[in-house]
């Protein structure tokens, strides 16, 4: 047993002289990394470092009804213009067809965001003629899912940079989707043709109040 | 109590010491930095076509000619 435990120590012995020269190694890489900062055996950049990310939460929304499309159609005659009206779902002086059809905006992130939103086109650039108009008007698809809401009566939509218009949009998946309704004044000196513009909606994460 | 270099223990401590020393050198004692992902754009599209009116009313204040070559306003 005795001769085992003698064994099993010579094993392990590190000469003297091993250790006095890995300890004038560290000693030394620390001297210089203290006057440095700069030595690594990773990076080869010296101004590099190494970055560890953590996300903690997620800021995203997403249209669920994403296209609007009120079809074709003319100002009636005898009439100076045409109402479309996806909130009341009707048309009034027109032949297009009516719609209640309108775009959900739903928070599918972990935050809660405010809600801006923008037009890339207004209505005399889109429209043309006299006196055109595209409003929108903002509500909750779900009950209370904007905190605050502007706009909750149709309101000429906002070009760059746009507005905020629901804050916050909350996160729960009971309360966290709001509805854009639309309502199109076509006068009857409209340029003819196909007419479409986008609508950007940008979330920001907002400060949640426990 | 006396270090010697002889001693098994202090033997331990000293490689171990080199071996976290060479670890830390070797990943260059990283930091970390929270990320925040803080917006987030979705865009969506409306669309519609104008047609021409069918039935224009003229302007024109049109005079009718009867044959016998008076004129009826």
């Amino acid at each position: 047993m005795v001769a085992r435990k003698a064994k099993k120590k010579s094993k392990f012995d590190v000469s003297n002289e091993l250790l006095a020269g890995l300890l004038i190694v560290a000693i030394s890489l620390s001297v210089a990394n203290f006057f440095t900062g700069s030595i690594t055996g990773y990076g080869t950049n010296s101004q590099e470092t190494d970055v560890s990310v953590e996300i903690e939460g997620v800021t995203a929304i997403n249209w669920t009804t994403d296209t609007l499309d009120f079809g074709s159609g003319a100002v009636d005659d005898g009439y100076d213009e045409a109402v479309l009206d996806t909130y009341n779902g009707n048309v009034t002086d027109g032949n297009w067809s009516a719609t209640s059809a309108n775009l959900t905006l739903e928070n599918v992130g972990g935050d809660y965001v405010n809600v801006t939103l923008e037009s890339n086109l207004t209505a005399n650039q889109l429209i043309g003629g006299t006196n055109p108009s595209i409003k929108w008007m903002i509500s909750d698809e779900e009950p209370s899912s904007c905190g605050a809401i502007v706009d909750s009566a149709y309101t000429e939509v906002s070009i760059t940079p746009g507005k905020e218009v629901c804050s916050p949009l909350y996160h729960n998946t009971t309360n966290n989707t709001m509805t854009v309704n639309f309502e199109v004044t076509i006068p009857i000196d409209a340029t003819a043709g196909n007419k479409t513009f986008a609508l950007t909606a940008t979330g920001s994460t907002a400060t949640q109040v426990s | 109590m006396k270090l010697s270099l002889k001693d098994r223990h202090t033997q331990i401590m000293i490689i171990l010491a080199v071996v976290l020393i060479a670890v830390y050198f070797f990943y260059g004692g990283s930091e970390s930095v929270t990320a925040d992902v803080t917006e987030d754009d979705s865009q969506a599209e409306i669309s519609f076509a104008v047609e021409e009116p069918s039935n224009e009313i003229s302007d024109t204040n049109e005079i009718g000619e009867i044959e016998d070559g008076s004129t009826q306003s």
